[in-house]
């Protein structure tokens, strides 16, 4: 069964994301920042991590330049709400960051499976 | 004495002569009754004086006293007979004459008379001589005492002629002084000249006029006097004083300066006449006055300045001024600026306006399009009631363009407060009507960009989890069933939420809002065909696009948006009816600023794109809140009130400006004008996809307090080709700068760092070395815009985040030009 991390500060999307990926039959682990989502990577090994990238503590950008030095080979989806900035602000950084997909909050559901579903296959 | 006739002659003669050199009545009957005493050798003479019904007996010498001082009626004495006769009487034995008043006779020692009467025609008096024994004087006594009575009546006329020449000589004496003290208290200085002799007499009042005492100016004649005449006066002078000897002009009267004494000017006014002419007319003697009107003049001099000054100052006020006359209000005065205010030439005129025309003549209306009622004008209010009125209404032009004006009534009084006239100030307030609508439109749109910025976030958060679980819900449900639909209902809703959000966003300028230089054309000629596949057919679009001849700096984006807001709002406004939508872009040159709703912007070239419909027009109150955030007249659901807002925000980030016209069921006009881009920029342009990264060499000192900045700049400056060194904080940074500050060939830093921000770090470089190019990077910031930076001497700007084909251009210009200069 593919594995996913997903790393969100919010709450509710965090758990809503959960909710979507095992109705896809998709193993998946939340964490609420970058920090905690970086100490279980080796652990619980994902074959595909979703982040936010406002947050407290390691924020997603951060969070991205990381896992891009190590962990080259996991597949990356950022997504974000925006902040000061238009999410779209975030989201074209992230990608120069080395995001495979980037989505902004609130998300199109048909959309962001596919490249969850796109990422998997690559990984498969 | 009696008989000798040439004694008798010689002293009459005497007497005559002692009487005509008599002066007054005393000395006359002095000499008469000695002389006639002792003429008839009588004992006694009385001196009787007429006087109406009574005589009285004024004086007398005898040998013993008689009646002097006492009055007898005429009628009871012998004087009384003899005036009434008129003629004389000799009386031997006065006992025996029942004429005589015995018993006035008894105590005297007189026995016999002779009296005569003075002056026989209409007597004066008597003079009568008296014996104390009986005696009948004889007929040459008689004669003789008549011839001194005749000489006594002569003295008495002369007397009286000469008290009456005396009188009239002291009456010309005090007519004299008193007019001498006229001319001395009204300080007037005289003339006369002798016109054929040139002979001119002028009094002390006269020369003291001119600084001098009257001697120092004798003899005054026509060269001297017209010697000091001032030479600009002078013609003046001569024609008055000519016209006047010609017998043009009734009098001679004219204003003039003169030298005084002490070489001052001063003006005097000569007025005379000539008052003897000779039988050909030629002037003979002419009379004057010469009064000095110096201080009159200059208060008229001062009065005219005031009045002059006060003029201009109403000319050539910027605000209208009217002033108008009680009761009717009939306009007596309108200046320049009111004309100007009115729409009407300065020269038109507003002779017949009264206060039953002010409304028409000046048309004044109500905000609402009602026009004024007579007296609610406030210029007639002012005049009709009294008081001081401002009123703020509308006043439209012959060409309809209508004008807000404040206006400002107050009456003038006269005296016992009555009403004299109006006068009303009034200012065309439209700019600054404008002005304050769009100050407020600008805050309302910085409170809503503030508050957007903080939500943002936190909103898409939640309605991530909103859709999210609504959409993972539906997996549950039997797609027809109620709960189904509600659920879709859910994820509308959340749709909308989320394209609010998004243009609020816009709005608040904090979206990606990268500009590039970019030919309108294409951009607008895309939107339309996109129209065109999804307008419905009722609308006709008919375009006319004119290609540019040089690009504007611009979001493609967002000049979409524009584009397409603006066609989808006409196209609403024509959904009940065939429409006809036109999209218009021109480049065009303005040598003036134009105002529109988003601002005045300078002179220059610009794009216009003009979208006209011909729908269903908006309102005034419409018009006026169109760009208000939150302002929508579709109905809930169609339109978040957001769309003309964000492009109000889209224009004003590109420097441009709108302008709207709209009549209501007739139809819109938006016309957009964004600047273009100057020519030597544009020149370099081409399409920036085309363009090659620049690359370069060199030395970047980079500093920026977040380190993920500081990791991502390190990468992109390294792959351009640059040498990068970094910092996280400014202060390392000017350290190490100080250290080696040859090394480095350009500094970027970042604005909001602690310790020295980036505007503050730059200063500090430059201190050491002033030629370092800087380029300042920054999130939005209200506190750096591109003069503040530019005056701190930052080279060139940079929004986060950039890209890397954005700072590679940047640092290649950056350094290009420093090599240049």
């Amino acid at each position: 069964m593919p594995k996913v991390m997903i790393i969100d500060d919010d709450e509710l999307f965090r758990g809503m994301l959960l909710q979507m990926m095992e109705r896809e039959g998709i193993d998946a682990v939340g964490t609420f920042n970058g920090k905690e989502g970086l100490q279980i990577i080796d652990s619980y090994q994902p074959d595909l991590i979703i982040t936010d990238i406002v947050m407290p503590d390691k924020e997603g950008l951060e969070t991205i330049i990381e896992l891009r030095q190590h962990y080259k080979h996991i597949p990356i989806i950022a997504v974000s709400g925006g902040g000061k900035v238009h999410p779209d602000v975030y989201l074209s950084t992230a990608k120069q960051f080395g995001a495979n997909y980037a989505f902004s909050k609130p998300l199109n559901r048909t959309e962001f499976l596919s490249a969850v579903i796109k990422c998997l296959g690559k990984r498969a | 004495m009696t008989g000798n006739i040439s004694n008798d002659a010689s002293g009459l003669a005497h007497m005559i002569c002692e009487l005509s050199l008599a002066r007054d009545l005393e000395s006359i009957m002095k000499i008469v009754r000695k002389t006639a005493k002792s003429f008839t050798g009588a004992d006694g003479a009385t001196f009787v004086l007429c006087e109406d019904d009574n005589c009285f007996y004024a004086d007398e010498e005898a040998i013993e006293p008689l009646w002097k001082g006492q009055r007898f009626p005429k009628s009871s004495c012998i004087s009384g007979w003899v005036m009434e006769h008129k003629k004389a009487v000799a009386i031997r034995d006065i006992y025996a004459d029942d004429r005589i008043p015995h018993d006035a006779y008894r105590p005297t020692f007189v026995k016999s008379l002779l009296m005569v009467p003075i002056r026989s025609m209409d007597p004066l008096g008597a003079i009568g001589v008296y014996w104390a024994k009986e005696h009948l004087a004889s007929p040459n006594d008689k004669n003789n005492l008549q011839a001194i009575a005749d000489a006594t009546a002569i003295a008495i006329e002369n007397v009286r002629v000469n008290s009456q020449l005396e009188q009239q000589i002291d009456n010309l004496t005090d007519e004299r002084r008193r007019l001498e003290d006229i001319i001395e208290g009204t300080r007037v200085g005289t003339w006369e000249w002798n016109i054929q002799t040139g002979e001119i007499i002028v009094n002390d009042r006269w020369a003291q006029i001119l600084g001098y005492n009257l001697k120092e100016l004798l003899p005054v004649s026509r060269s001297s006097w017209e010697k000091v005449i001032h030479p600009d006066d002078f013609e003046l002078y001569n024609k008055a004083l000519e016209g006047h000897l010609s017998e043009n002009d009734k009098y001679f009267e004219c204003e003039y300066r003169v030298m005084h004494k002490n070489g001052d000017w001063i003006w005097v006014l000569d007025r005379g006449k000539v008052l003897s002419r000779s039988g050909d007319s030629t002037p003979l003697l002419m009379y004057g006055t010469r009064t000095e009107i110096s201080e009159r003049k200059q208060m008229i001099e001062a009065l005219q300045k005031n009045k002059a000054f006060l003029q201009a100052a109403l000319d050539n006020s910027h605000a209208g001024i009217a002033i108008a006359d009680a009761p009717d209000g009939k306009l007596r005065y309108v200046n320049k600026a009111a004309m100007d205010i009115r729409g009407i030439p300065a020269n038109y005129s507003v002779n017949n306006i009264t206060i039953d025309n002010y409304v028409e003549s000046w048309q004044i209306y109500h905000f609402n399009g009602n026009p004024y009622q007579k007296d609610e004008v406030p210029l007639a209010r002012a005049i009709i009631y009294s008081e001081t009125c401002s009123k703020e209404f509308v006043i439209k032009r012959p060409d309809g363009e209508k004008r807000i004006v404040w206006a400002n009534a107050a009456p003038i009084l006269g005296t016992s407060d009555k009403v004299e006239a109006g006068i009303v100030v009034f200012l065309d307030i439209t700019e600054n009507k404008r002005m304050s609508e769009r100050l407020r439109q600008a805050e309302k749109m910085e409170a809503i960009g503030t508050l957007a910025g903080g939500i943002a976030h936190d909103f898409n958060n939640i309605l991530g989890g909103i859709i999210g679980y609504a959409d993972l819900s539906l997996d549950d449900v039997e797609p027809q069933s109620r709960l189904a639909k509600n659920i879709h209902c859910i994820l509308k809703g959340g749709e909308r939420a989320k394209n609010l959000v998004n243009q609020i966003l816009n709005f608040s300028r904090r979206g990606n809002d990268e500009k590039t230089p970019q030919y309108l054309s294409p951009l607008i000629k895309e939107v339309i065909e996109l129209l065109r596949a999804s307008l419905p057919s009722s609308i006709i679009i008919e375009s006319n696009i004119k290609k540019d001849t040089c690009p504007i700096w611009a979001n493609p984006t967002q000049i979409h948006e524009i584009v397409m807001n603006l066609c989808a709002n006409a196209a609403y406004a024509m959904q009940n009816e065939k429409g006809l939508l036109e999209v218009i872009h021109e480049e065009k040159s303005f040598t003036e600023k134009i105002t529109g709703r988003a601002g005045t912007v300078p002179p220059g070239v610009y794009s216009v794109i003009t979208i006209r419909d011909n729908g269903c027009g908006m309102d005034t109150d419409t018009l006026k809140r169109v760009f208000d955030p939150f302002f929508t007249t579709k109905t809930q659901g169609e339109g978040t009130g957001m769309g003309m807002a964000v492009l109000f925000g889209i224009i004003q980030s590109h420097r441009g400006t709108v302008r709207v016209e709209s009549t209501l069921g007739k139809g819109t006009t938006f016309r957009v004008y964004l600047p273009k881009y100057k020519k030597d920029v544009c020149a370099s342009c081409t399409p920036e996809e085309n363009r090659p990264v620049s690359q370069g060499t060199g030395t970047v000192l980079f500093v920026d307090d977040e380190e993920l900045m500081v990791k991502m700049a390190e990468e992109m400056l390294s792959d351009l080709g640059y040498t990068v060194i970094t910092f996280n904080n400014s202060f390392e940074a000017l350290g190490a700068f100080k250290k080696t500050p040859g090394m480095f060939d350009l500094i970027i830093t970042d604005q909001t760092m602690p310790v020295y921000p980036g505007v503050d770090f730059a200063r500090e470089i430059r201190k050491i070395k002033p030629d370092i190019p800087i380029i300042l990077c920054t999130g939005y910031s209200k506190l750096v815009d591109e003069q503040s930076a530019m005056d701190a001497g930052i080279d060139a700007l940079i929004f986060k985040p950039f890209r890397k084909r954005s700072i590679a251009q940047l640092i290649s210009e950056v350094l290009q030009k420093k090599g240049e200069s």
